[in-house]
Order: C-alpha cells, then sequence, then structure tokens
C-alpha cells in the first residue's frame, strides 16, 4: 500500500466520520478527485461503515405526536435548494390579534343561528383559524431571521465585480454558521431577456448552485436562503454567474462568466 | 425491489413532492435517528426537536444526497447527527452550569419500554465492534458521538495525531470488512 493511499486512507476514514479536520480538507477533496471512480467508492463504504455506528446507540421510538409535528412542518411541497423570498414588509401582532378576536365573535353568533347560517359560520370559523395559523408561522419565521442575521457568529462577505464586466454590479451577503441562513444583497445587476444570474456556494472549492436569482426592474435583488450551506462542507465565499434562462446545465459548475464572487470573513 | 432499491424508491417520490414517502422513511429510520439525537443529547425534548429539524432538513434539501457518498440510511443519520452535535456544541456553555449544579442528571429515555428491541443489524454492528482493539473503538465513538475533529481527539487523549489517524483507519476499515451491508433498521 504507497503511502499516497495510505494517506488517502487516513482522511477518508476521517471525512466518513465527520472528523476530518478543516486543515485536511483540500488535500482530502484533491485525492478523491484523483483517485476517480475507485475513491469514490471507498468514500462510500467508509462512510456506511461509519453511519452504522448509529446503532450502538439504542434506537428509540419516538413519541407518536412527534410524526405528527414533522409532517405539520413540512409545508406542500420540497422546496429547492436555494428557497428565494423577497423580504417582506414587517407584520406587526395586530393581523393576528385581531384575527384571534373576530374567531371569538363569530362563535359566539354560532350559538344563536339557525342550522342552515351555523353551517356557514363554522366554514367561515375554519378560514379564520387557518389565516391565524399562517400568520403565527410567518412571524415565526420572521424571528428565526432576525436572530440569525443578529447573531455574533454571523459572517460577512462583500461582492465586487471582476472583470469580466464593464458595469459594476457589487452585493454583498451575511452568513449565519449556526443556523445556516443567509441573506445575499445585489445591486446594479443588468437584467437580459436572453439570460439569468445564478447564485453559487463556494465550499471547500467546489461551488454548488443555490439557484437562479430573480432581480427587478432597478437591478436589486434580495435573496433569503434557509439553508445556505452543506453540514458536512465549510462555505468559504458566495459567486454570481450570468447563465443561460434556466441557469447552468450543471448545478455543480456555472456554464457562463462569473461576475461576482465574495469571500465570507472569518 | 431490494432494501436500498426501496429507500431510493422512496427518495424519487419525496423529491416529487409526496409526503407519505417521507412518512414512510420516517416509520423506518426515526427509531434509529431519535435513539441517535438522545444518545448525543441526552434530553427528550431536545432529541425530538432535532429529529424534527433533520427531517424539514431531508424534505427540503432532499438534493444534498449523493448516492456516490452512501445510502439512504446512511444520509438520514448523517443529517440527524450533525444537527444534534451542532446544538449540542451550541448549548455547550448552558450545559456546562447545569451540570456542575446537577452533576447526577444524566437523561435517560422517559419510558425504558419504548426502546426498540434491538434489531438484528443492530446486533451485528454491536457485535464487529467489540473485535475492534478498545482504543479504535474509542476513538470511533467519540468522533461519530461528540463531533470531535481528529486534532480535537488527539488533543483530549493526549496522543500524537498520526496515531489517532492510525487508530480511525484500522477501526473504521474492520468495520467496513464486517458490516459490509448499508444502514437499514
Amino acid at each position: 500500500m504507497t503511502n499516497r493511499h495510505e494517506e488517502f486512507l487516513d482522511l477518508c476514514a476521517a471525512q466518513a466520520l465527520g472528523a476530518l479536520d478543516e486543515a485536511d480538507r483540500v488535500r482530502f477533496e484533491e485525492l478523491l478527485r484523483e483517485g476517480g471512480e475507485s475513491h469514490a467508492k471507498i468514500l462510500a463504504e467508509l462512510t456506511n461503515a461509519a453511519a452504522q455506528m448509529a446503532y450502538t446507540a439504542p434506537a428509540v421510538a419516538p413519541p407518536p405526536a412527534l410524526k405528527a409535528r414533522v409532517l405539520a412542518a413540512l409545508g406542500e411541497r420540497p422546496a429547492p435548494s436555494a428557497r428565494i423570498i423577497p423580504l417582506r414588509p414587517e407584520r406587526s401582532w395586530w393581523p393576528v390579534a385581531m384575527t384571534g378576536w373576530a374567531a371569538a365573535a363569530v362563535f359566539a353568533l354560532l350559538f344563536f343561528a339557525r342550522a342552515r347560517v351555523a353551517d356557514d359560520l363554522r366554514r367561515e370559523m375554519a378560514a379564520l383559524e387557518m389565516e391565524r395559523t399562517q400568520l403565527v408561522g410567518e412571524l415565526t419565521e420572521e424571528k428565526a431571521w432576525a436572530a440569525s442575521m443578529a447573531s455574533p457568529a454571523a459572517r460577512v462577505a462583500f461582492l465586487a465585480a471582476t472583470p469580466e464586466v464593464a458595469a459594476q454590479p457589487n452585493g454583498w451577503a451575511l452568513f449565519d454558521p449556526d443556523s445556516r441562513r443567509a441573506i445575499v444583497v445585489l445591486e446594479n445587476m443588468t437584467p437580459s431577456a436572453e439570460s439569468d444570474f445564478e447564485l453559487w456556494a463556494i465550499e471547500g472549492g467546489t461551488p454548488r448552485s443555490l439557484g437562479v436569482i430573480a432581480v427587478d426592474a432597478s437591478g436589486r435583488a434580495v435573496v433569503r436562503l434557509t439553508d445556505a450551506a452543506d453540514p458536512s462542507a465549510q462555505l468559504a465565499a458566495f459567486a454570481v454567474s450570468r447563465e443561460a434562462k434556466g441557469g447552468s446545465p450543471d448545478k455543480r459548475a456555472p456554464a457562463g462568466p462569473v461576475i461576482l464572487v465574495g469571500a465570507l470573513g472569518a | 425491489m431490494t432494501p436500498p432499491e426501496e429507500d431510493l424508491r422512496c427518495l424519487e417520490r419525496l423529491r416529487a413532492g409526496e409526503k407519505a414517502a417521507l412518512s414512510e422513511l420516517y416509520d423506518r429510520y426515526a427509531p434509529l435517528m431519535y435513539g441517535i439525537a438522545l444518545r448525543i443529547l441526552r434530553e427528550a425534548a431536545a432529541a425530538e426537536e432535532t429529529v424534527q429539524d433533520a427531517w424539514v432538513q431531508v424534505w427540503k434539501r432532499h438534493d444534498t444526497f449523493d448516492p456516490s457518498r452512501g445510502s439512504v440510511g446512511a444520509w438520514l443519520t448523517t443529517v440527524v447527527r450533525t444537527r444534534a452535535i451542532d446544538r449540542w456544541r451550541r448549548e455547550s456553555t448552558r450545559r456546562r452550569v447545569t451540570e456542575q449544579a446537577e452533576p447526577e442528571s444524566v437523561i435517560r429515555p422517559s419510558d425504558p419500554a419504548a426502546e426498540v428491541a434491538a434489531s438484528e443489524a443492530a446486533q451485528r454492528v454491536r457485535a464487529a465492534l467489540a473485535t475492534l482493539e478498545e482504543r479504535q473503538r474509542h476513538v470511533l465513538e467519540v468522533a461519530y458521538f461528540e463531533g470531535l475533529s481528529q486534532s480535537e481527539i488527539a488533543q483530549r487523549l493526549g496522543t500524537p495525531l498520526g496515531t489517532v489517524k492510525y487508530w480511525t483507519r484500522q477501526g473504521l476499515l474492520k468495520l467496513k470488512d464486517l458490516l459490509p451491508g448499508d444502514v437499514r433498521p
């Protein structure tokens, strides 16, 4: 067994266990690429072996209510890897409070209504309850965003134009490694009918698409990412490329020119 | 259809938006995932939240699963383990204060009867681990359940980093040879 192969096995075993030191990551990725399919196979086998360490913890049936909470938390469809959400105006508690009072008033009316009217009122109450639940959910989400962006662990990247562009697009990004949330703000972007801008996370020197960016008429875009970084990778920078409509065909590499890039501060 | 193919088929359906597919995977893997979270966090409420967050991540970030890097089962246990370790680290300061005040408060699952009878796979893994040298088994357990990097393990054990790497490599290679299958309850 060559020293190089032993070195790969050492790093691969650490990676499979999630114990790889950051100082070794670049070397590991390099050796993984060099070894092609055979090294990828070894990594898969060691990852499966490491994952079986899970069995040393006794399996415990979770409370039945947990499954219901999980399914309720999912929403309607799985979101794409970059969930692009425009910033909304701040909401206050008043709509939630007013909705709660409205539901109480409707319930009192039910007591005295005739059967046909009672059915109509029951349907209306159900709709108001759904709206209240949605508003509470949105408020919770906004609070989570505020907490992430105020986190002392949050890091900032300033995106500067590359020599590829004549105009001067620019931007900045804020990433909270604890919650893995990020906000990316871009300005002076020149939208085009023939192309799209695509956002990228640079992890260990490897790009990963975060999705196509929607730019408004003023050339501004605000992107909120609920899960900006792969848990097993170290997010180092953000970048923006100009791609054909729909984005790069390969979500692991830009096809078009990279027009903005910014490294995250320490 | 073989078990790994069943899981892959479930994941395809999940990617198409089928909650029933996630429900199937949940029924299959939730006890294992909850057990991991409990082992790391040692608190039922925190373990429940972590498992919930893990499944939401599976639902939203299904595209991060790479079949070339392991099975669906391995991916699911990695997701919950990573979240549990992250939470453990974030709460480490508060936990140090609490443990000083209540040194005996090691948390157990509230209902011992809820422990799922050890599956054949679990028995096989524990038997395989028992064949490893104690130091190999120890570094694997510390890495897996405490999320320490190899240099952190070396520092804790007062052992050279190269030695920790060697024990890790030898232990995991032996485990791989003894357990050629993938993670599946």
